[in-house]
């Protein structure tokens, strides 16, 4: 009798203490804040990050813009100084995308996509993979695609061998697309410079090949170690905007 | 009887004793945390502290760079009065300054503004409602169709390589990221700029019912030179 009133407290002991455990666990889980704080870290780290490279970046302008005072200063005679400005004006229009450049890269090619061959092809012996599916492609996809592009770190780009600079437009003209005011035809080519892995996983991550599968596109990628793109040729005539000159003189 | 009554006074002392023991622990465990917690503070504030100072710098290495860039722009002015080849020299120079974004420009233009329509969270589709990157393309597109020279967005000067994102409410433009309203500045002859936008089908029409979006016509409008991109600084060299 009493070993078995022991033998039922004991029990008792163990069921309740585990029990006194959990309603407090539970307690304390539903008690406990949310972390939050390491997102914000990580997003002030960023930012940190973003201000030391801009601040890296003037730093570089800086100098280079010291170096063409310091040789103004120091050529001997004014054809001197001439040839200084003209070497100025080379990395201007290089900038200004004016000249040729050239490094790795990646070509995409967008092609008119085939009728694949077999069940869908045609069943009355005429070879299948000839027919062209209706084109339904429009500026904003190789706006997008150009952009996508510019996102994973590509530095200059060209459609069709039309170099892309800060007043190039991308828009559907009639049935054609134009660019730079060019007209291109398909198949589109762009070329793009940059770090031809990034730029291909890059591409592939933000599902190129879906995008121009609707309409009805397919899309070949390809790094190339040495890319040319040519330079921009269209109207490069100035109206309307000036140096300003008179910005911090207070 | 006498049994029960004990049995339940052991159940009463048991229980309390496994919450005492496990709020103690847990106690304990939510003590470090906040220490933890204290520490994140610390390493928060000090990364602001950084990243203002080093703002301040920058803002000072900006003032530096447009007085050396007029400094510059003397000399050369003064070696064009002195030669006519350098007076070419100097034109060509400059204007290929202005298209690579190198110096701050002005001059005539339009300054569109882009914000979120005010209803979109009482519709049913917001996504219709709020601006997408697609139409920030769209208007700096049909901006640049329409001859514009210089473009920026937020200040941030638009090049042939300026990648245009939108994260949620907030735009990157060459890796500098700002936040609603989106202010394009466009400089070009005013009335085309605008006449452009206006166009029946033209941009406004297809925007004008989901976001909010104005013109504004100026005869003097100022951009920001290009700063801070890493990838032309790569180029140039």
């Amino acid at each position: 009798m009493l070993g078995q009133n022991r033998k039922i407290t004991f029990i008792l002991t163990a069921i309740s203490v585990i029990i006194g455990v959990m309603l407090a666990t539970q307690l304390q889980s539903t008690l406990k804040p949310e972390k939050v704080e390491s997102r914000s870290l990580n997003e002030l780290r960023i930012s940190l990050q973003k201000e030391i490279e801009k601040h890296q970046n003037l730093l570089n302008d800086i100098s280079k813009f010291e170096h063409l005072l310091y040789q103004y200063d120091t050529s001997l005679n004014e054809r001197e100084s001439i040839s200084v400005m003209k070497e100025e004006l080379a990395r201007a229009r290089k900038l200004a995308g004016l000249e040729s450049a050239e490094g790795p890269g990646v070509v995409v090619r967008i092609e008119d996509m085939k009728l694949p061959p077999g069940p869908l092809g045609t069943d009355d012996g005429s070879p299948a993979g000839t027919e062209a599916l209706p084109d339904l492609l429009i500026d904003e996809d190789l706006r997008w695609l150009v952009n996508e592009l510019l996102v994973n770190g590509a530095k200059a780009v060209a459609i069709n061998g039309q170099r892309l600079v800060a007043t190039s437009a991308i828009r559907n003209v009639g049935q054609y697309i134009q660019v730079n005011t060019y007209t291109i035809r398909p198949p589109y080519e762009i070329a793009a410079l940059g770090d031809p892995e990034v730029l291909v996983s890059g591409l592939k991550l933000s599902g190129i090949e879906e995008t121009f599968q609707l309409a009805n596109k397919t899309v070949v990628l390809e790094k190339r170690d040495t890319l040319t793109l040519p330079p921009f040729t269209g109207n490069q005539t100035i109206h309307y905007m000036k140096p300003v000159k008179a910005k911090g003189d207070s | 009887m006498r049994v029960r009554k004990f049995h339940v006074y052991l159940t009463f002392v048991t229980i309390c004793t496994g919450f005492l023991i496990a709020s103690s622990i847990e106690l304990t465990r939510l003590r470090a945390m906040e220490r933890q917690g204290d520490q994140q503070w610390q390493q928060e504030v000090s990364l602001n502290e950084r990243i203002l100072a080093e703002k301040k710098q920058t803002r000072q290495l900006e003032e530096d760079l447009l007085k050396l860039q007029r400094q510059v722009a003397e000399e050369e002015e003064k070696m064009a009065e002195h030669q006519s080849e350098a007076a070419a020299i100097l034109n060509e120079l400059e204007a290929a300054r202005m298209m690579a974004g190198m110096v701050p420009v002005e001059g005539p233009g339009i300054v569109v503004t882009m914000k979120d329509n005010p209803n979109a969270s009482n519709s049913g589709d917001v996504t219709k409602y709020i601006i997408h990157e697609q139409d920030v393309r769209l208007v700096v597109n049909e901006l640049r169709a329409a001859g514009a020279e210089s473009i920026s967005i937020n200040g941030q000067r638009v090049m042939g390589n300026s990648a245009i994102r939108c994260v949620g409410p907030t735009i990157i433009v060459n890796g500098v990221k700002s936040s609603v309203p989106f202010v394009i500045s466009a400089i070009g002859d005013p009335a085309t700029l605008e006449n452009a936008l206006n166009l029946p089908g033209g941009v406004m029409d297809i925007l004008q019912g989901f976001v909010q979006i104005e013109t504004a016509k100026k005869d003097l409008l100022q951009i920001p030179a290009l700063v801070g991109d890493v990838k032309t600084q790569n180029t140039s060299s």
